[in-house]
């Protein structure tokens, strides 16, 4: 519990967190609202979160990376907690945790819009979400290569796919945010356990 | 200056992956696209043919904007983990001490490999979607000469955005997210018809004939807008550069 603690209190002193956070909150708003404006929707915001899930994946990659930052400050965190497992289990929740923080006021919005529940799965998809960014940040140790790759295949490569062969696009991680079923739900979920299960298999055996 | 800072550009390895990305994205794309392009022609459900092959050049971008912001992220990216504050920065600055100089340098390399990489792309593009649907629109040169221009102003206002952030993340973010299937920009034109005038729609008016958005802006127009938005981030990003510690 005190490797949880000492990472939340990381996170939440990052400038570079808070900005990320808030940024996504005011475009996940403004798209919102120009795609209310378009067309009344079922749910603006699962709408808008098409394009500003981009603010959850960066959230995860800066969570991940802030580590490997000049200075290499994995080095200390590691001196201090030498356990690499747990700690990479107590990073995860703390991720997870931050996503739900994050998340929460913009599934609250969405009754500002339609008088409509919010869809706990978008809940879950931002969870996911998040923990994606955050093992390629921990695979790639950089932000900016994290950042492209996750960017791009959740922007570019996926809706192309989605496009190409309809019948497999439910198991693709995104899908979910556009047609939620327990099959969509439990690709999203097995795409992060699988590449987080990567992450950690990398973090345990390669060197700080 | 441009052969240092192009010999620099072309050293980085991730200026590498943007350069093959942007050649061979867009060309397999169309090889994605012929089949249920070929499909809809021949039931005639294809409205407007006058843009297949043209739309598949945005994807090609993603290489130009890589270009665009290493060439100044390299710049800023700190040298080792025992020196955390140096940077390259300070001893380009050492070596040319002209901070305007060094920046119309830079700007000059990278319009310099974009502007190849575009030719070379928007070529091969174009000459492969004729020959694999001969209904598309046929080589035109000011069309295509349009589209590089297009690709050299995109990666000229990622590298001011880079320079006025010194960070790449914010860059790659905001123009990743907007070139995804439909575009942010396109989304806002719904909010306002002026968001027809935001630098990346108003652009692609240059080199596309069929918009999704119902203004219709005229080619030069449109190029002497977005050129317009290339220069001001480009003073902004000289400001700043000037006032600002290295």
């Amino acid at each position: 519990m005190t490797i949880v603690n000492a990472e939340f209190r990381k996170l939440a002193t990052l400038p570079a967190l808070r900005w990320t956070i808030l940024l996504t909150w005011l475009a996940t708003l403004l798209v919102a609202y120009a795609a209310h404006r378009a067309a009344v929707a079922d749910d603006p915001i699962r709408l808008a979160l098409r394009w500003t899930q981009a603010g959850f994946l960066i959230l995860g990659v800066l969570s991940a990376t802030q580590e490997y930052e000049p200075g290499a400050q994995i080095r200390a965190t590691l001196l201090t907690v030498p356990r690499r497992l747990p700690l990479l289990a107590a990073k995860t929740a703390t991720t997870a945790a931050t996503a739900i923080l994050a998340a929460l006021p913009l599934l609250v919005a969405t009754l500002w819009f339609v008088p409509a529940t919010p869809h706990p799965a978008t809940a879950l998809y931002l969870v996911a979400v998040t923990l994606l960014g955050a093992a390629c940040g921990t695979l790639t140790r950089n932000p900016l290569a994290a950042a492209a790759v996750s960017l791009s295949a959740f922007m570019v490569a996926f809706p192309l796919l989605r496009a190409r062969f309809p019948t497999a696009s439910s198991w693709l991680p995104d899908t979910l945010l556009t047609t939620s079923s327990p099959t969509t739900a439990l690709a999203t979920t097995v795409w992060a356990a699988l590449l987080t299960a990567a992450a950690a298999l990398t973090f345990q055996t390669r060197n700080a | 200056m441009v052969t240092a800072e192009l010999r620099k550009l072309l050293g980085l390895p991730t200026a590498w992956v943007g350069l093959v990305l942007g050649l061979i994205a867009a060309p397999l794309l169309v090889f994605v696209n012929a089949p249920a392009l070929r499909r809809m022609a021949d039931s005639g459900q294809l409205p407007d043919p006058a843009d297949v092959g043209y739309e598949n050049l945005g994807i090609g971008l993603l290489g130009a904007l890589i270009l665009g912001v290493v060439v100044v992220s390299s710049e800023y990216t700190s040298t080792g983990d025992d020196s955390p504050g140096a940077h390259q920065m300070t001893s380009t600055l050492l070596a040319m001490p002209g901070r305007k100089r060094l920046l119309a340098a830079k700007g000059s390399a990278l319009a310099l490999v974009v502007g190849v990489q575009g030719a070379v792309t928007a070529v091969t593009t174009i000459v492969l979607t004729r020959s694999l649907m001969p209904f598309a629109p046929s080589f035109d040169p000011v069309r295509v000469a349009a589209a590089v221009l297009y690709w050299i102003l995109l990666a000229l206002l990622a590298y001011a955005i880079t320079f006025i952030f010194r960070n790449g993340i914010v860059t790659l973010t905001l123009f990743i997210v907007n070139s995804s299937v439909v575009s942010v920009s396109y989304l806002l034109t719904k909010l306002t018809p002026l968001a027809a005038y935001l630098p990346d729609i108003v652009g692609a008016h240059m080199f596309l004939r069929s918009h999704p958005a119902d203004e219709t802006i005229p080619p030069v127009t449109a190029g002497v807008v977005m050129t317009l938005w290339v220069g001001a981030l480009l003073a902004v990003a000289a400001f700043l550069f000037r006032r600002r510690p290295a």
